[in-house]
């Protein structure tokens, strides 16, 4: 949660909807330690001045960057998009919002949706190979 | 008449002991720096291999302590052990901001359970509250019972359009003994 405060902070142009994240075991029967899968989905409403920082976000680099302060931040390493044994994917979609209402700026409030110009889908998905040393033992711990 | 016995006792037998007793004492020297430096080395490897094992005692010492705070975590009936701490946690933050709406214990493992032979419990929960309320209440619960694995976790705002807090849902998988 920590992370998607700092991703979208306050009065940042950006309007949240929704937010989705699951964890999931990358199935791969027959090994010691099994890899996961984590995924964000976050969809909203983006102003355009909002609309730059969502494509600087929208790369390796930008993701990579950003879980790299959260790793350093929290403590913690699951956010470390270092080891090569992780692979850190961002996916931006952003298009019109079709009910967008042009307004004085005086009028403007930040919950109304109809406000915002554009919206906006964004998935990370973050993938721990099972030769991570977060991934699960598949046998009882002695 | 003398001079032969007087140069052999006089000179020559003097310079041939004192040869003997300078090569004796260089040969002595000798062995006792060998002897020396061999002996500082294994007192030097001994102290290394002393300060080695408190080090590791100390380290045992702490993960003992661990160990067993994790088997007791473990060892405890988790659905009875979340509901205590959700208690204690919601005491402890302001009650329009952390609402418990819903718990429910899944009769199966979760995902992360299935691949594992670790024995394990599926959770579900709800909450209605504000977004800072509601993350300082799960930092303390995963703080808490560190068995927790996160599987689920989704946001959306309230049905009642009216209101400024947030419906949160949440599956645990918990490992157990």
């Amino acid at each position: 949660m920590e992370a998607t405060a700092r991703l979208f902070p306050a009065k940042s142009g950006l309007l949240i909807k929704a937010f989705n994240h699951t964890a999931k075991p990358d199935s791969a029967p027959g090994q010691a330690k099994t890899g996961f899968i984590k995924e964000w989905v976050i969809s909203g409403f983006v102003r355009d001045e909002a609309l730059e920082y969502l494509n600087a976000l929208n790369s390796r680099e930008g993701i990579s960057s950003h879980f790299s302060e959260i790793a350093k931040v929290t403590g913690n390493l699951a956010y470390d998009p270092a080891p090569n044994t992780r692979t850190l994917v961002i996916n931006v979609k952003t298009q019109e919002n079709p009910v967008f209402r042009q307004m004085p700026m005086e009028d403007i409030i930040d919950s109304d949706e109809s406000t915002y110009p554009f919206s906006f889908n964004l998935v990370i998905t973050q993938r721990f190979e099972a030769t991570d040393t977060l991934a699960i033992p598949a046998s009882k711990a002695p | 008449m003398y001079k032969q016995t007087i140069i052999l006792f006089g000179i020559v037998i003097p310079v041939i002991i004192a040869i003997a007793v300078i090569g004796a004492s260089g040969y002595f020297r000798n062995k006792i720096t060998t002897s020396f430096a061999t002996k500082t080395q294994h007192y030097a490897g001994n102290e290394k291999s002393r300060m080695g094992a408190l080090e590791i005692e100390a380290q045992l010492s702490r993960q003992r302590e661990a160990s067993a705070g994790w088997q007791n975590l473990v060892g405890q009936e988790t659905f009875s052990l979340v509901t205590t701490n959700l208690r204690g946690i919601a005491e402890s933050l302001p009650p329009k901001e952390f609402q418990q709406t819903s718990f429910e214990r899944l009769g199966q493992a979760g995902a992360f359970g299935s691949v594992s032979a670790q024995k394990s419990s599926g959770l579900k929960f709800s909450f209605r509250g504000t977004y800072r309320s509601v993350q300082r209440a799960f930092l303390e619960l995963e703080t808490r019972m560190p068995n927790l694995q996160l599987e689920e976790l989704r946001i959306d705002p309230s049905a009642n359009a009216e209101s400024s807090l947030l419906d949160f849902h949440v599956v645990y998988s918990a490992w157990e003994n």
